[in-house]
């Protein structure tokens, strides 16, 4: 059980207010999809919960206790860039073994190496590969190391945060099959944060929508993609480009 | 250089094509070196068999001189005597000591180099921990005073010069306090007042740059990775700040190892250290033609052999960059 709950998080950026007494609840084993256009906030309210950012007011909580340094890798984020995620002069496996430190126990060398061996394999990575620098890699390979990485805490919970953005269309669905795959495996509580409503709406079991710092609208992703009560929604499932149709921006 | 693919298939590595490259390029600044400081020292106006020996001396002693040091004949004679001596180790013979240059440089070399590398060493030693600190205490705009501050004090000691410093170092620490000898060479608190006026300004510099790079690789996403696995500060800075701001820190280096054997001349003169330094200034002088041109072609080695060997350090630690210029 790992229900992750953002209560009333408010965040201000100077007089600018980012993120304006959002609520949310990712439910325990399930995906939570968060949409909106750049600038929405979205991001930010993942940079809280991991300790990027400060809350100016609310709290996040994983199943009814706060979250604070002392709780917080439970809670491992994936970033946008893969490119810039991983230091150019380790080798991954390094990398990964790295991450092994954020469960608090200490591991043994055969420890560690195995556990490196079989998070690689669970990202589809020849472990035997673990010895190379990242810029041997492509850069759908190198987001799975980074999901390597974050799962090598053993988190509660994972945050992806536009992880296919930085991708090629084609390696964009091997990333989210894995994600999907892992979450079953795992039973990974996620949060997926993406301003593609279709790859939101394939990973997603919930989803919220941003604008402004506000969440305009949250609930199962089939109701709010389907039949979207806000006119927010609507506008930006209008504005998915399908093939063969013409778009229809007037209001944009 | 345009034959760098060909080469590169000709010797299978690029690395190894990389450190030829260098070579060469080491050879040829050699060579213009070579040649451009035996016409300089000639088109110096003055005679140095006078100067050597004074307007009082009879014409006969002046004539004999000159031809014992070759300086009657024809330059082009004179360039290639100059350089089939070098050829064979032989620099000639200085002009007022009557000794050959070859010796006098080998008896000097040694200080100036202890002199050139304790202060190059003190100035890295001491630039890293002061970049690395003040980079991570000003991070994201923490501790602005205590920044400005520092970075203000750096400022001062890249733009003093070191013989201004070497002044300054003498009449305050020596002088003033009676710590140190104010000249000399020979007893490690001799060495306390150059090594300090030498290593200052580069140490300054080369804390600047570790600085700018620190803050810049703090700031990166695998940066903040590498946060996210919970590492001890010392891990981080160490495991992953470091090594990524090592090529640039190293390159930046290297400027500063060439500025050194440089500043040698002046803080030499300065604290009256028997090395090559002062011995630079009192040929030119004296217009002591055998002996500047041995001084020049020691410095040019030393200039060329520094570069090198940053090059080829970097080569090592960063195989990106030898791979790319390559």
């Amino acid at each position: 059980m790992s229900e992750l709950v953002f209560d009333r998080v408010s965040v201000r950026f100077g007089a600018h207010t980012a993120v304006d007494e959002a609520s949310l609840v990712v439910r325990s084993g399930t995906t939570l999809g968060l949409v909106g256009e750049s600038g929405s906030g979205k991001s930010t309210v993942a940079r809280v919960a991991v300790g990027l950012e400060k809350a100016a007011g609310g709290s996040v909580r994983l199943d009814g206790a706060v979250l604070e340094r002392r709780n917080r890798r439970s809670v491992q984020m994936v970033f946008q860039d893969p490119l810039a995620a991983l230091d150019p002069r380790m080798p991954v496996g390094t990398s990964v073994a790295e991450g092994l430190l954020a469960t608090g126990r200490r591991w043994s060398g055969a420890e560690r190496r195995a556990r490196v061996q079989e998070l690689l394999e669970l990202v589809h990575i020849d472990p035997s590969r673990a010895g190379e620098r990242p810029a041997r890699f492509s850069g759908g390979q190198r987001q799975r190391i980074t999901i390597a990485r974050a799962l090598a805490a053993q988190p509660a919970v994972l945050i992806a945060d536009e992880i296919t953005s930085a991708l090629d269309v084609s390696v964009q669905g091997v990333v989210l099959n894995l994600l999907r795959e892992l979450q079953r495996e795992l039973s990974l509580t996620m949060l997926f944060i993406s301003h593609n409503l279709a790859v939101v709406r394939y990973v997603s079991d919930d989803v919220a929508v941003m604008r402004n710092g506000r969440i305009v609208e949250h609930g199962p992703t089939d109701t709010v993609l389907d039949d979207p009560a806000d006119a927010y929604t609507r506008e930006l499932l209008r504005s998915i480009p399908v093939m063969g149709r013409p778009l229809d921006l007037k209001d944009a | 250089m345009t034959t760098a693919p060909a080469l590169a298939a000709a010797v299978g590595s690029p690395r190894l094509v990389f450190v030829l490259q260098r070579l060469g390029r080491a050879v040829i600044s050699l060579a213009v070196v070579l040649v451009s400081v035996f016409f300089m020292v000639q088109f110096v106006p003055g005679d140095p068999v006078r100067a050597a020996l004074g307007p009082t001396a009879p014409l006969a002693t002046v004539n004999a001189l000159r031809e014992q040091l070759g300086v009657d004949l024809p330059l082009g004679t004179q360039f290639s005597n100059y350089l089939s001596g070098l050829l064979h180790g032989d620099l000639g013979t200085s002009v007022t000591a009557q000794r050959p240059v070859t010796g006098m440089l080998s008896e000097r070399l040694p200080t100036t180099l202890t002199l050139a590398v304790v202060a190059f060493l003190v100035a890295v030693v001491g630039a890293f921990p002061l970049g690395v600190a003040t980079a991570v205490s000003a991070r994201s705009g923490r501790h602005r005073l205590l920044d400005l501050g520092v970075s203000g004090v750096l400022g001062v000691l890249v733009a003093v010069p070191n013989f201004l410093l070497a002044v300054l170092l003498i009449a305050t620490l020596s002088i003033g306090l009676g710590a140190f000898p104010p000249a000399g060479w020979g007893t490690p608190s001799e060495a306390v007042l150059p090594v300090l006026a030498l290593a200052a300004g580069p140490m300054a510099y080369l804390a600047r740059i570790v600085h700018v790079e620190m803050l810049r690789v703090l700031e990166t996403p695998y940066l903040t990775t590498a946060r996210s696995k919970r590492l001890p500060g010392r891990l981080l800075y160490l495991r992953h700040a470091l090594p990524n701001i090592v090529a640039a820190a190293l390159t930046a280096g290297g400027v500063v190892l060439v500025g050194l054997v440089a500043g040698t001349v002046l803080v030499e003169t300065v604290f009256t250290v028997p090395g090559i330094g002062s011995m630079i200034v009192s040929s030119i002088t004296a217009k002591d033609y055998p002996l500047i041109q041995g001084v020049v072609l020691v410095y040019a080695l030393l200039v060329l052999g520094a570069n090198l060997v940053i090059d080829l350090a970097l080569a090592i630690l960063d195989p990106r960059s030898a791979i790319a210029e390559a």
